[in-house]
């Protein structure tokens, strides 16, 4: 059983939906959610979760609260939280305390994308000890030498992009992918995410992968709907379930 | 030395970027840490400084403005620099830079569209392809600009985006970069953005501060008691302070007040910010209690932005410089006087260092030497400003 990641944008949503829309992806299967922190500059991401971002914020969404809500709901939510947002929205929270008010609130980890393995170690190394995990990111221009040191530090799983570019363009060519995950060495899952937008691109990650990320188009039917049964109905459908 | 190693002036800087730029950004470091000590590339350099951008600029002694403020104050004249900012220098070293590491297609951001000019300049003149990203705000402010850089053969792409200004078109360019990440060369306008960026514009722009140690010995037989530079990254800023950074010579950077205190009113990152990181690295940053960064405002384009060079912060703590904010009332009100008392435009990003002059006025004595760094001329502003009027 391979696993699906859902990427979705805290503040987006009333807390009562996304509560649902928890409950529905654990039905369908999902095995983890990336909550999504809102952030002023989201230089990494294409339109779709840029104006997710902004809508987030200005329903007031922000780190803080992405943290409140996993705590309210710690028993509630029955898939592991990794908390995906900008390195500025961390630093600003307080380093050690973020560390310590999301192990609290039962958060799995932190998918930091403006956040290099090279900075804050101190981080990273606080992180590891209290078991909180960091996962990286390996980009398709990784070298060998890179690849060696990220799939060192990752803790958590390791999210390979397979292409360049922000998120939510869509890729239908995995083969790269392909190449790259055999020059991993790690035990832990290597997940695929960037571009992943119908059933058959979902089938090719599945194939060479331990498992999708799925971000832009889950939560674009969210933003053209304003409704959580879209992309639940949606993800049904390419999930094959 | 700084920076470090890892690309820090004290606490401030680093690399802080997705995976996909890392490679890039070791590559280009490297590069240049070889590139910049090869023969060719230093006389290259230096001769198109001198040939092409007219350097070096003078050093003018502004004996009107100096007898109402009671003290000798010079201008380096940046402005008569080609295209008329210092902004040439940089993009001159990072084209050539660019072109020996065999990147031909570049791209840039900029705010007033000083750096975007100066880049389609270097770009049309080395052969490169050129794209300017821009916000939609500073396009209409600051128009005279843009139709320079579109006759220059460049390609002006418009940011939407946000505040549609300087930090949205930095956005934009990174998001443009981590998609050709392989094929582009990213030429930053400020002495900001990963390691080795800051340090990259800095010593190209550092030409400036050498030249005036010599030309101020010459005139006065000695160095100046105090340099006084506008700063919105902090290129032209750094460039002049980092000649004197050992010396007893005291270092004022002019931020931008805007219209006042309050958030979102002003551009005056060292005054009113903290330490936090946008665009790659960690300095002062103007941002609320949730990390999001806040809109900026300041009647000049080139210095509204949130963000500042991590030299700047580290500067700032180490208290090497002290940084101050000018109005836009204030560099408004510097900009006519310079115009009249002197017969120099300045652009309004220079007239914020010109406008801290006046606040000095009877605290320093007759024959104390003052450099202000004239980073620009203000035909570009002609337009925004009868508007303001």
């Amino acid at each position: 059983m391979k696993d699906i990641v859902i990427y979705f944008t805290y503040g987006l949503t009333s807390e009562d939906e996304l509560l649902e829309l928890f409950r529905r992806m654990k039905k369908i299967g999902v095995s983890a959610v990336e909550l999504g922190v809102p952030f002023s500059d989201p230089v990494a991401d294409g339109p779709i979760i840029q104006e997710a971002s902004i809508r987030a914020l200005k329903n007031g969404g922000s780190l803080k609260k992405a943290i409140e809500f996993a705590k309210k709901y710690k028993d509630k939510l029955e898939l592991p939280i990794y908390l995906m947002g900008y390195i500025n929205s961390f630093y600003s929270y307080g380093l050690s305390g973020f560390i310590e008010d999301a192990k609290a609130a039962g958060i799995a980890g932190a998918i930091i994308p403006d956040l290099p393995i090279e900075e804050f170690a101190g981080f990273r190394k606080e992180a590891e000890k209290r078991n909180f995990a960091l996962p990286v990111i390996i980009s398709p221009l990784s070298s060998e030498k890179r690849i060696k040191m990220l799939a060192k530090a990752a803790t958590g799983f390791i999210y390979l992009v397979p292409r360049m570019g922000t998120t939510g363009t869509h890729t239908d060519d995995f083969s790269a992918a392909k190449e790259m995950i055999k020059k991993i060495n790690s035990p832990l899952p290597v997940y695929v995410g960037f571009g992943i937008h119908n059933a058959a691109s979902l089938r090719s990650v599945m194939r060479i992968a331990d498992g999708a990320i799925i971000g832009s188009a889950f939560i674009k039917r969210y933003l053209d709907s304003g409704r959580i049964d879209e992309p639940i109905n949606w993800l049904r459908e390419v999930a094959g379930n | 030395m700084l920076p470090d190693s890892n690309g820090y002036y004290g606490n401030f800087g680093g690399r802080f970027v997705p995976e996909i730029l890392m490679g890039l950004l070791e590559e280009l470091e490297q590069n240049y840490n070889r590139i910049k000590k090869e023969k060719w590339f230093k006389e290259r350099f230096k001769q198109m400084l001198a040939d092409f951008v007219g350097r070096p600029t003078p050093l003018f002694e502004a004996k009107r403005l100096s007898g109402k403020y009671g003290f000798r104050i010079f201008l380096k004249r940046e402005d008569l620099a080609h295209t008329g900012a210092h902004k040439i220098n940089n993009t001159i070293g990072q084209a050539i830079l660019a072109e020996a590491m065999g990147k031909t297609d570049i791209i840039a951001e900029t705010g007033a569209g000083q750096h975007g000019v100066a880049t389609a300049t270097a770009c049309a003149m080395l052969g490169l392809n050129c794209k300017v990203f821009m916000g939609t705000e500073d396009i209409k402010r600051q128009y005279p600009n843009v139709e320079r850089m579109k006759i220059l053969g460049a390609e002006i792409i418009p940011v939407d985006s946000g505040t549609k200004t300087l930090k949205d078109a930095i956005n934009e360019a990174i998001r443009y970069w981590v998609t050709h990440a392989d094929k582009t060369f990213y030429l930053i306008g400020s002495a900001v953005g990963p390691h080795p960026y800051p340090s990259i514009v800095r010593d190209f722009q550092s030409v400036i501060g050498r030249e005036a140690r010599g030309q101020i010995r010459s005139k006065i037989g000695r160095l100046p008691d105090m340099i006084i530079a506008c700063v919105g990254g902090g290129s032209n800023s750094i460039g002049i302070f980092w000649p004197f950074m050992k010396e007893n010579v005291k270092f004022i950077g002019v931020e931008a007040g805007g219209k006042g205190e309050r958030i979102d009113q002003n551009a005056a990152t060292l005054t009113y910010g903290k330490p936090g990181i946008l665009h790659g690295a960690l300095s002062y940053l103007l941002y609320d209690e949730n990390g999001n960064i806040y809109p900026t405002h300041s009647v000049a384009a080139g210095l509204d932005y949130p963000g500042v060079g991590p030299a700047h912060s580290f500067f700032k703590e180490a208290g090497r410089a002290e940084y101050h904010s000018i109005s836009d009332k204030e560099a408004i009100e510097a900009f006519y006087e310079l115009s009249e008392l002197e017969g120099i435009i300045p652009a309004m990003e220079s007239a914020h260092a010109v406008a801290y002059l006046k606040k000095l006025k009877g605290k320093l004595s007759r024959d104390a030497a003052v450099i202000v760094n004239l980073s620009g001329r203000g035909d570009k502003d002609l337009g925004e400003f009868e508007e303001s009027r």
